[in-house]
């Protein structure tokens, strides 16, 4: 049942209410907002966001159904927790990277270098939008993968998956800065981000075991932060993950964070015109 | 009118108000008023109600006083009277003015309150989010159904109906063990108990339509039926029922809340006999059991009384409250303060809450703590059961842990806050030049608030002191000189015109003076401070617009300028005042994207003064406005100035900036080749008048001949004859034209800003045959 609010008038003089001092929104809160009411009504970018990961495991479920790796684990185990490391950092990268690319090309960081706020604010609302992001397109994939049909078990462990999605989260953005702040036209960010990420998905065992790899490659990857991601969702959802090796991914994570970090802001522009 | 004629008058209440019964709101009694065409509620107290209660058209006001005098033992003077009168009147409650009586007559619905507007708030409807109105006629659907369920309307149909649902809630406590075995199963049935969830929507629908079957019982309106979407992940039917707590008796007031939940059960009849009756291994066992479960425990969840579920409302109706949470929170709130410290205050206060009323208030406060630690508990071993095994030992405490981790984080973000506020408030006026600023606390600013400046037009003094000193700047792109050595200062409170053609430096100037560019020679200060590097203490006081708008993406004009004022440190109602300012309050819920040019203009500039800003920079602000918005620009302009604040202002609208400007720099080439005030630069032009006559009246060659002219050319149909000695030209023309035909035109800005910026560079002299098209020559050089 619903009753309609009741919005009187006192007649006579009402018992005095308190008068609550009016909050003021701080720049981060408003400025995560903005960031994320423009992230959810661009409506195509939210459906790929997470439409696209879903495909890649119903293709990649399809292939390898039923099958598993010589004393390794189950084909699902691999590919759920791959696809999903590759949907959060595509997302974390192109999210940013485009909206950098647009806020310096329309003039909106000049707006925003015209008030008081400080540069890590502007960056620091970006990076809670794209964890927001990252978390929702980690649940909705999971729950897609749980399903009978793709047959993903969850270890009693997988908690443990969410401070490597946080840190996974703030590399790609971070390498989702450098981009955005390189690339002056959309086409660039797409080129660039592609030329980056598509070899990257590959070479770190995204889309197949990263077992069946060659030696040298499965050696060469770990320069790639998808590897640490990869490595550390697969290993967590699997429940054999240990503390050691759980500490090496998100470490692996945190360095990237920070050197693509500074990167990105040692080439940080507040605006096309020089 | 006399006191006699006062006190013999018969006032009666406009026929339908409606007039509540006794309610407790905090320590008060209070009774409801509604007038139903207009929506309007009013709180009134016990004495006025006496009074209200016995405006029956029958009684005299004499009458009424006497009664009243002998209720409370005064007597109600004519002031008084004129009061509870004037107050009816303004609301439009009374039948016919009575008399002379003071007050309005009525005038219809539009007339209504405050608290009308605050029902008919627009609702957000989103793809997520918002309602969806079902039915188009809500309270005639309500009639058929009302006239159908007729038969069911006997106590004894009534009666058994209530025993029925009884006996379900037996039924299901009988055999709980083994019902919560199947639903149990049916977790691992999704889409079994995806089924069962369906059926118990639609029981929730049922629910809804027993509240207004049950009030529309009662004589009571049925609003509006619809879906309500909450976050794309529920929807539900609801039933707006109004004006429940009118209804005379509080049974029947509890009935209509409690109706839902009696619908509930009696919904689940039917598939106990069916669950019952199967044999034990029958597979739609889980989904029968799990249904009779779940359909009981939704049922009962209504009844606990905590807002917004059935229960609380039940509670309050029966116990004749209003707000009974947000009373009791007050209530407890103030128990607690008189415990901290001795305030003498609060026990007042506090005494003012008969015995009765503590009990009830301190009670149900209790019985919130003990529901609260009750629903932690339950969600705890939710927890536990739902969650992966490994966990064991502390799925339990995760709920409460997550509660107070918010709890935590949210005081450490207030915190966080006060204290960036606090240290933030004070901008130390730098050289002691300019009055402090306050951004947080716009009531000790030295400017008064919008709200107090509306009344006072008088022109503030101007502030002293400058406001921009540049000496010397120039800055070069390469080989291009776009700024060379310009040097000077505009004042505080100062309406400084720049003039130039395009690509003339202007663009540059500002960018230089707001910290954004920095200059490669000379000196810039403002408000006594370097703008460059970035700096933030200036940036506060500096607004700039720009001719190239820039919004943030995809979000609503509203939702910009908020964000916008909060990334400067400002409110909601800084926004909503510029919104209002530039003439876009229509428009605040329109996309960015959406708006026309010149509404973007608006919202930049709305941008630009959203925090109140001492120095602003306006960049073409009317470029894209028809000529009546410029207008309404202008206003909005000298407002500002007259507030005392500084405005540096480019325009390629000469006449703008005579009207406008207190100064103006004309600046080409880099250069300042003019600084003054606008009259003074066209006095000092001793730019030629114009006389235009059609060109049938008069040749060429006979204007030439006149004496005094300098000049003469052919426009568009008329012969324009260009001299400094008007008056002499215009008596010779008078000889050969009918005076009514000339028309004089002085000097203008214009021209003088024709001539100065046409003044060629040395190298491309030749090439500019005339004054007007040679403004367009200097474009390129930037």
């Amino acid at each position: 049942m619903t009753t309609t609010t009741p919005a009187t008038t006192p007649g006579t003089p009402a018992p005095g209410g308190k008068s609550t001092a009016k909050a003021v929104p701080g720049p981060y809160v408003t400025l995560t907002r903005a960031a994320f009411l423009a992230s959810v009504r661009d409506r195509t970018t939210v459906f790929f966001t997470f439409a696209f990961p879903l495909v890649f495991l119903v293709v990649f479920g399809l292939l390898f159904r039923g099958q598993s790796v010589d004393g390794g684990l189950p084909y699902i185990n691999y590919v759920a927790p791959g696809v999903l490391a590759w949907g959060v950092g595509n997302a974390a990268l192109f999210g940013p990277a485009f909206a950098l690319m647009h806020w310096r090309r329309d003039d909106i960081l000049r707006l925003i270098w015209r008030t008081p706020t400080p540069l890590p604010t502007v960056l620091g609302s970006r990076l809670l939008v794209a964890i927001a992001v990252g978390l929702m397109q980690a649940v909705l994939f999971t729950a897609v993968a749980l399903l009978p049909f793709f047959g993903l078990h969850l270890d009693g462990s997988w908690p443990l998956a969410l401070p490597l999605l946080v840190l996974g989260v703030a590399a790609f953005l971070a390498l989702g800065l450098v981009v955005g702040s390189l690339a002056d036209t959309p086409e660039a960010v797409a080129a660039i981000a592609n030329c980056v990420m598509v070899p990257m998905a590959f070479l770190s065992g995204a889309f197949y075991p990263a077992d069946l790899l060659p030696g040298w490659i499965r050696t060469a990857s770990w320069v790639l932060p998808l590897r640490y991601l990869d490595d550390g969702l697969t290993d967590v959802l699997a429940g054999r993950a240990s503390a050691g090796s759980l500490a090496l991914d998100c470490g692996g994570l945190v360095a990237f964070a920070v050197v693509f970090g500074l990167i990105a802001a040692r080439i940080f522009r507040w605006s096309n015109r020089t | 009118m006399t006191t006699a004629a006062l006190l013999a008058s018969r006032p009666a209440l406009r026929p339908g108000i409606l007039v509540g019964p006794a309610l407790t709101r905090g320590p008060a009694v209070v009774h409801l008023l509604k007038d139903p065409a207009t929506g309007v509620r009013l709180e009134v107290g016990p004495k006025e109600h006496f009074i209200i209660a016995r405006l029956d058209g029958a009684h005299s006001l004499a009458e009424i006083g006497e009664q009243y005098a002998a209720r409370f033992g005064a007597r109600l003077g004519e002031p008084q009277w004129h009061q509870m009168l004037r107050l009816l009147g303004t609301r439009n409650l009374l039948a016919v003015p009575a008399g002379a009586v003071p007050g309005r007559p009525p005038a219809g619905p539009a007339t209504a309150g405050p608290s009308a507007a605050g029902e008919q708030r627009p609702r957000r409807s989103g793809l997520l989010s918002g309602r969806t109105r079902m039915v188009a006629d809500a309270p005639a659907l309500m009639d058929r159904l009302h006239t159908a369920t007729g038969f069911a309307r006997r106590p004894a149909v009534v009666g058994g109906l209530l025993a029925l649902a009884v006996a379900v809630l037996v039924a299901v406590a009988a055999r709980l063990g083994e019902l919560i075995d199947q639903t149990r199963e049916l977790y691992h049935q999704p889409v079994t108990l995806a089924a069962a969830g369906c059926v118990l929507w639609v029981s929730l629908g049922l629910h809804e339509l027993a509240h207004g079957l049950v009030a529309r019982a009662y004589g009571l309106r049925v609003g509006e039926i619809g879906l309500r979407r909450v976050w794309g992940v529920m929807t539900y039917l609801y039933c707006e029922v109004e004006d429940v707590q009118f209804l005379g008796r509080r049974g029947q007031q509890v009935a209509v809340a409690a109706a839902g939940a009696v619908a509930n059960l009696l919904f689940l009849v039917p598939f106990w006999p069916a669950w019952a009756l199967l044999p034990d291994h029958a597979q739609a066992l889980p989904f029968l059991g799990g249904l009779l479960l779940l359909g009981t425990a939704m049922a009962l969840l209504n009844l606990v009384p905590l807002p917004p579920l059935d229960g609380y409302k039940a509670l309050g109706y029966a116990l004749g409250t209003l707000r009974l949470a947000t009373e009791s929170r007050t209530f407890l709130a103030l128990a607690a303060s008189t415990l901290r410290r001795p305030a003498v205050d609060a026990h007042a206060k506090l005494r003012r809450y008969p015995g009765r009323l503590r009990a009830l208030y301190a009670g149900y406060g209790l019985c919130c703590v003990v529901l609260a630690l009750a629903v932690l508990a339950a969600a705890g071993l939710l927890c536990r059961a739902v969650l992966p095994g490994g966990w064991d030992a502390w799925t339990p405490y995760l709920p409460a842990g997550a509660i107070a981790a918010a709890g935590l984080l949210r005081l450490l973000g207030l915190r966080l806050a006060a204290r960036k506020a606090a240290a933030t408030r004070p901008v130390p006026a730098p050289g002691g030049d300019a009055p402090a600023r306050h951004t947080t606390a716009p009531h000790d600013d030295q400017r008064t608030s919008p709200q107090q400046r509306e009344g006072d037009m008088t022109p503030q003094p101007r502030p002293a002191g400058t406001a921009i000193v540049l000496d010397g700047v120039s800055k070069h792109y390469g080989e291009v000189r776009a700024l060379d050595g310009v040097s000077f200062s505009v004042a505080q409170g100062e309406f400084f015109g720049v003039l130039g053609p395009n690509g003339a430096g202007k663009t540059t100037l500002v960018e230089i003076v707001e910290g954004m560019r920095k200059a490669d020679g000379g000196t810039v200060t403002v408000f006594g401070m370097s703008p460059w590097p970035r700096n933030t203490a200036l940036l506060r006081r500096i607004g700039v617009q720009t001719q190239t708008s820039a919004f943030f993406t995809r979000l609503t004009a509203w939702e910009h300028l908020e964000t916008v004022a909060a990334l400067h440190g400002a409110d909601r109602d800084a926004a909503r005042h510029a919104l209002e300012l530039v003439g876009l309050g229509g428009k605040e819920r329109s996309r960015v994207d959406d708006l026309s040019g010149g509404q973007r203009q608006r919202l930049a500039l709305a941008t630009a003064l959203v925090h109140q800003p001492d120095l602003i920079f306006l960049d073409e602000p009317t470029a894209a406005l028809d000529p009546e918005a410029r207008r309404s620009l202008w206003a909005v302009l000298r407002e500002l100035r007259g507030e005392g604040r500084t405005i540096v202002y480019t325009t390629h609208y000469l006449d703008e900036a005579e009207a406008l400007c207190d100064r103006v720099a004309i600046i080409a080439g880099g250069k300042v080749v003019a600084l003054d005030s606008p009259g003074a630069l066209i006095r000092s032009m001793a730019a030629p008048a114009r006389l235009l006559i059609p060109a049938d009246r008069i040749t060429v060659e006979q204007a030439r001949a006149l004496d005094g002219a300098e000049r003469v050319l052919v426009e568009g149909g008329e012969v324009v004859i260009e001299t400094r000695h008007a008056n002499r030209v215009l008596v010779e023309a008078a000889a050969l034209v009918d005076m009514d035909a000339i028309q004089t035109r002085t000097a203008t800005l214009e021209d003088a800003y024709l001539r100065l910026t046409a003044t060629p560079p040395p190298a491309a002299a030749e090439e500019r045959p005339t004054a007007p098209t040679a403004a367009a020559g200097t474009e390129h050089r930037r």
